[in-house]
C-alpha cells in the first residue's frame, strides 16, 4: 500500500459515483479495495461531489487523499462494469497499469448515439401518453415527435453544460406550449395525457430512487442531497409546464 | 376488468420501462428482465386494486414486491441492483398526479390542487417506503464479511 495505489483506489471511487453508483457501494469498495491491497486501518467519506480516503499501511504510515467528483451520469452498464472490476481488484489486487487499462475501458463503453437516445425518449413519451389513458393515434405520435424534440433540447443544452434545473425547466416550457398549440390546433381535445408522457421522460425517477437508496442506508448526507435535488427538478419542471398558462391564461 | 384497454396499458407499460432502462444504458437480456418487472408488477397492481381499493396501498405492496424482484435478479445476474431499479418502479411513478397538481394550480383552482398534490405525495411516500422495505432486508441478508 503507498500513495500511487490510493491513487488507483479514488480513481476508481470517483469513476463508480460519476456512472451513478450509490455512496454506500462506493464507500464499502473502497475499503475492500483497500484491504486487498494490505492497508491495515482504512477511513473513507464519500458524497456525491467528493470522496476523501485515509488508509493506514503496515508500515504504520497514513496517507490520504481528496478527489472531487464531476457531473453525475447515470449510466447502468459503465456501473455494471466498474463493479465488475472492483470484484476482480478485490479478489486478486493486480498491479495499478492493469486496472487503469481496465477503467479506460470503461470510458470506451458505447452509450445509445444521439438519435437513438431521441427515439428513445420518443417510446418512453408515447408509451406513457398511452399507459396513462390516451387512445388517439394522433396524440400517441404527437407525443412521440414531442419525445424526440425534448429529448433534442436536453441534449443539446447539456452539451453546453447548462444546469440542471434550468434544462428541465426550458424543457418543459417548450413542451407545454407546443402542446397548447397542438390542442388549439384540435389535433386532439385535451393536453392532460401527452403532456404526462413529456413529464414521465423528464422526471428525475433515477434521481429519487438512488436518493432514498442512499438516505436509508445510512449516507444521509447524500441522501438529503439527492433528494433535494430531485425535489428541485421536479419544481423546475412544475414551473416550465405552468408557463403558457400563466402568460396566455387558462390551464396548462 | 381485463379487457383490449388493459391490456394496451400493461404493454405500454412494459414498452415504458424498456424505453427508461434503454436511456440509462441497461442492455440486453438485462432491459427484457427490467421491462418484466415493470409489466409484472403493473399487473399485480391492477390485480390488488380489483382487491384492495386504496391505491395508495396497492402502490406500497407493489413497490415492494417490484424492489425484491430487482434486488434478487440482481443477485442472480450479479449487477447492482441500481440496473433494475431504476426502471421497473417508474409505472408507479405519481407523473399523472403531479400533472393535475399543476395543472389545478395553474387555474387557481385550491381545493384541486391540495387534493393532487397530498395524491402525487401519498403516492411517492408509498414508493419510497417500498424502496425501502425492500433495500433493508436485502442489505441485511448480505453474507456477512468475514473478519481476520
Amino acid at each position: 500500500m503507498d500513495s500511487k495505489k490510493l491513487k488507483l483506489i479514488l480513481e476508481i471511487a470517483v469513476k463508480l459515483t460519476e456512472v451513478g453508483g450509490e455512496i454506500s457501494r462506493v464507500e464499502e469498495s473502497v475499503e475492500r479495495i483497500a484491504e486487498a491491497y494490505g492497508s491495515v486501518r482504512t477511513d473513507i467519506y464519500a458524497t456525491t461531489s467528493n470522496v476523501m480516503v485515509s488508509v493506514e499501511t503496515a508500515e504504520g504510515e497514513i496517507i490520504t487523499q481528496t478527489r472531487c467528483i464531476g457531473r453525475i451520469n447515470n449510466n447502468i452498464e459503465k456501473l455494471d462494469k466498474v463493479n465488475a472490476i472492483i470484484r476482480w481488484v478485490t479478489e486478486v489486487a493486480p498491479v495499478e497499469q492493469e486496472v487503469y487499462a481496465k477503467l479506460e475501458e470503461v470510458d470506451k463503453v458505447k452509450t445509445p448515439s444521439g438519435v437513438l437516445e431521441l427515439v428513445y425518449f420518443g417510446v418512453i413519451a408515447s408509451a406513457f401518453c398511452i399507459f396513462f389513458g390516451s387512445r388517439n393515434i394522433i396524440e400517441i405520435i404527437s407525443s412521440f415527435i414531442l419525445g424526440g424534440v425534448v429529448g433534442a433540447i436536453s441534449q443539446g443544452l447539456e452539451y453546453i453544460n447548462a444546469n440542471k434545473l434550468l434544462i428541465r425547466f426550458l424543457c418543459c416550457g417548450v413542451a407545454a406550449f407546443v402542446i397548447r398549440f397542438l390542442v388549439l390546433a384540435k389535433l386532439f381535445p385535451a393536453p392532460d395525457y401527452i403532456t404526462i408522457g413529456i413529464i414521465m421522460t423528464l422526471i428525475p425517477g433515477a434521481g429519487i430512487t438512488n436518493a432514498l437508496r442512499d438516505l436509508f442506508s445510512g449516507d444521509v448526507v447524500t441522501g438529503v442531497l439527492r433528494t433535494i435535488e430531485a425535489v428541485l427538478i421536479a419544481a423546475a419542471m412544475a414551473i416550465g409546464f405552468a408557463l403558457p398558462g400563466i402568460i396566455m391564461g387558462g390551464a396548462i | 376488468m381485463w379487457n383490449i384497454d388493459t391490456l394496451i396499458e400493461i404493454l405500454a407499460a412494459f414498452a415504458g420501462t424498456i424505453g427508461y432502462g434503454a436511456l440509462f444504458n441497461v442492455r440486453g437480456k438485462k432491459l427484457f428482465f427490467a421491462g418484466l418487472g415493470g409489466m409484472f408488477g403493473w399487473i399485480i397492481y391492477l390485480l390488488l386494486n380489483t382487491v384492495v381499493a386504496n391505491e395508495i396501498i396497492c402502490c406500497l405492496i407493489v413497490a415492494v414486491i417490484t424492489s425484491a424482484y430487482s434486488e434478487i435478479l440482481a443477485r442472480i445476474l450479479k449487477t447492482p441492483a441500481s440496473t433494475f431499479y431504476i426502471a421497473t418502479l417508474m409505472p408507479l411513478i405519481p407523473g399523472s398526479a403531479l400533472y393535475y397538481s399543476i395543472n389545478a394550480a395553474v387555474i387557481g383552482n385550491m381545493p384541486g390542487f391540495i387534493h393532487h398534490i397530498s395524491r402525487t405525495v401519498q403516492f411517492a411516500a408509498a414508493l419510497s417506503a417500498g424502496i425501502i422495505v425492500a433495500n433493508t432486508v436485502a442489505r441485511n441478508i448480505k453474507p456477512k464479511k468475514i473478519k481476520k
